[in-house]
């Protein structure tokens, strides 16, 4: 017998009392989803602000990023922006490799938690979140869902991307005596830029 | 893996000052965390009694869910796999491997596999797993065992983490500063992130599986699930069977109180959701093998303990028992410990002189049962072991002799208080002759007194107080 059949017969021997279905959760949406991301973001260690135009994002990264840090990579939608005239040098996302800062829209976000929404689908893949030390993330107001379970289903059309990675806050650890340290493997930092 | 059995190994921690203090420490962080989510989130006792009926009702309904979970994954270009046991599932994951040319492993944390041992199955087959979280990682290094099921390393100081890493990173400067934690995270990432570059697999576990669309679905706060399953171009999973769930509706509710019971979080950090290998011109690996395993799981179902599998590993239950928080992990010896490891251990390992141990490392003050968020009721199940235990002639002679002697007084009341009373005597007198507390008792009483001195009996019993109250 194979291991599939015997591991299906077994359980299948057992008759348990079936519990009713259960009511899915729907908290009350707040009336400003944006508003609501940026808080929650805050409160993981993310930082956040709003822009009223895309072409304010260069001189909004130029002030995040400070003097320090000049060059980033630049998602491929974003690099038509005027970049240099904020003092950037944008680059092309580097694909699997390491990178000081990175800015790139998200496709998602989940105003309950403070939560990115990045996927296999991006062209840019996660590595923005993943492999860079800063994360910008572009957040268009309209793609802010309320709830986990409304996002997934918003990104699920005929098919769910291969890898959905659902990133709150920065990376962390407690692992070294159960004290909380930022930028564990993926970013040390992200913030937030909300676009209308 | 040890000779020592339970109260060998417990005995020992409780001597080691550095492992009680560790430990002392690591449960007022996760009690508190836990503590202020709960406080915060009105909702949580209803999310708690929906993630208890959602456990449930996938206990009850986990066969037609696994043959969903299969159709839906396999739809989506993955391939699963079943295996009714640890050497089943070492060698289904080693084949996948070999048949890869796979050589270069990074890992993500996975209770799963630790209770295969697949890492030391992997090694033998040539191929060499690098452990990825932190505090794995660490472990890994030590050549240890996790002694919590969410904080690996939760029994070690980070000047012994900075030993670690010198020990092991021979190619870095000597010299280096790695005296702070900010430090050796630092390190490690860099370390690791070579090996995520490089490896040709990963492997990772799974909290979820999603009947409904064929989803894995893995939390941690690091990042390295995200970068374990999708850095190299083959992914493999390693999945209790017991892990799946019907919808999203209720793998959301499942995450919801997953991450406010483990850290006292509202969300983890990050949550990968994988379907199927990447396809056309998607970042990820192009090939997705689920090993779904059974391994004593399937027989646990159909006993008395079947509540055991709606267990999510969120560590609650440990953080807030007497006794793991006094002995840590290691004197489990499996990679399951506190309440819900006394449950799992002789379920996966069979009830052994040393798993039959296990379930008497309680005190069934049932915090565990209180704190659960899937309300298992872990000390029911816990009595469940011992009366198994009893049944299977396991308790040793002196052990049935004793529970033989109680019968006799608990069922003669006069018995049972002309005991009671000169044992506080005798009590009251060795405390007088000791100078006010006990510190070392003879015979059976020696264990009590190993590690700690024991107050002198009150001068009237409580059933004395009773009947003079009433
Ligand atoms: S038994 Fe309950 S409290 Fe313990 S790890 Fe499992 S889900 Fe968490």
């Amino acid at each position: 017998m194979s291991a599939r059949d015997l591991i299906l017969g077994r359980l299948r021997a057992t008759q348990h009392r079936l519990p009713d279905p259960v009511a899915p959760y729907r908290p009350e949406a707040p009336a400003d989803l944006g508003a609501a991301l940026a808080a929650r973001a805050r409160a993981v260690f993310a930082t956040a602000e709003e822009i009223t135009s895309l072409d304010d994002l260069p001189a909004a990264v130029a002030r995040y990023l400070g003097p320090d840090i000049t060059t980033l990579a630049v998602a491929a939608e974003l690099r038509h922006l005027a970049w240099s005239a904020a003092g950037l040098t944008p680059a092309a996302p580097p694909g699997r490799a390491a990178m000081a800062a990175s800015v790139a829209p998200v496709v998602g976000a989940i105003a309950e938690t403070g939560t990115l929404i990045l996927t296999s689908r991006d062209p840019h893949g996660p590595w923005p979140n993943l492999l860079a030390d800063r994360h910008i993330a572009v957040v268009p107001r309209g793609l802010i869902s309320a709830t986990l379970e409304e996002a997934v289903a918003r990104l699920a059309g005929n098919r769910l991307p291969r890898s959905l990675h659902l990133a709150t806050g920065p990376s962390r650890t407690g692992d070294i005596e159960q004290t909380l340290e930022l930028g564990a493997h993926g970013a040390v930092a992200v913030h937030l830029v909300l676009t209308p | 893996m040890t000779t020592l059995d339970f109260k060998g190994r417990a005995a020992k921690a409780l001597h080691d000052p550095q492992l009680t203090g560790a430990l002392a420490r690591a449960k007022g962080h996760f009690a508190l965390g836990r503590a202020a989510a709960k406080a915060r989130t009105p909702d949580f006792e209803m999310l708690r009694d929906r993630a208890t009926a959602i456990r449930r009702r996938s206990i009850a309904l986990m066969p037609d869910l696994l043959e969903r979970f299969e159709a839906r994954a396999t739809a989506a270009g993955a391939t699963v796999h079943w295996a009714a046991d640890a050497a089943d599932a070492r060698a289904i994951a080693t084949g996948i491997c070999k048949a890869h040319g796979a050589t270069r492993a990074i890992k993500s944390k996975s209770m799963a596999t630790e209770e295969i041992e697949l890492n030391a199955h992997l090694l033998s087959h040539g191929i060499t797993p690098v452990e990825t979280d932190l505090g794995e990682y660490i472990i890994q290094l030590r050549g240890e065992t996790p002694s919590h099921i969410i904080a690996p390393a939760v029994h070690l100081t980070k000047d012994q983490v900075a030993e670690t890493f010198r020990a092991a990173h021979t190619d870095l400067d000597p010299a280096r500063d790695i005296s702070e934690r900010q430090a050796l995270v630092k390190e490690a990432r860099v370390k690791l992130r070579e090996a995520f570059l490089a490896a040709d697999v990963g492997i990772t576990g799974a909290n979820i599986l999603v009947a409904e669309t064929g989803t894995i679905v893995l939390v941690s706060n690091e990042g390295n699930i995200d970068l374990t399953a999708s850095a190299p171009r083959l992914h493999i999973a390693i999945a209790g069977i017991e892990k799946v769930v019907e919808s999203w509706d209720d793998a959301g509710i499942v995450l919801r109180v997953l991450a406010r019971s483990a850290t006292g979080q509202d969300m983890s950090s990050y949550v990968t959701v994988l379907t199927g290998p990447a396809q056309g011109d998607e970042v990820g690996p192009r090939t997705s093998h689920i090993i779904l395993l059974d391994n004593g799981r399937s027989t646990l179902a159909a006993g008395n303990k079947a509540e055991m599998l709606a267990c999510i590993r969120c560590g609650a239950c440990l953080n807030h028992c007497p006794v793991y928080t006094a002995v840590g992990g290691h004197a489990y010896g499996g990679p399951y410990s506190g309440p819900m490891g006394a449950v799992l251990t002789p379920a996966i390992d069979g009830l052994t002189k040393d798993t039959a141990n296990l379930p008497n490392a309680s005190s069934f003050c049932g915090r565990c049962e209180a704190v659960c968020p899937v309300r298992i009721p872990l000390p029911m199940l816990l009595r469940h072991w011992r009366e198994d235990a009893y049944a299977a002639g396991l308790p040793t002679r002196g052990e049935r002799w004793g529970l033989g002697i109680w019968r006799a007084l608990s069922t003669r009341p006069w018995a049972y208080r002309l005991t009671q009373w000169s044992a506080a005597r005798g009590l009251r007198f060795v405390s007088w002759w000791q100078g006010g507390r006990i510190k070392r008792l003879p015979f059976a009483g020696r264990g009590f007194t190993a590690t700690r001195d024991i107050a002198p009996p009150a001068a009237k019993s409580f059933q004395a107080q009773w009947r003079g109250r009433r």
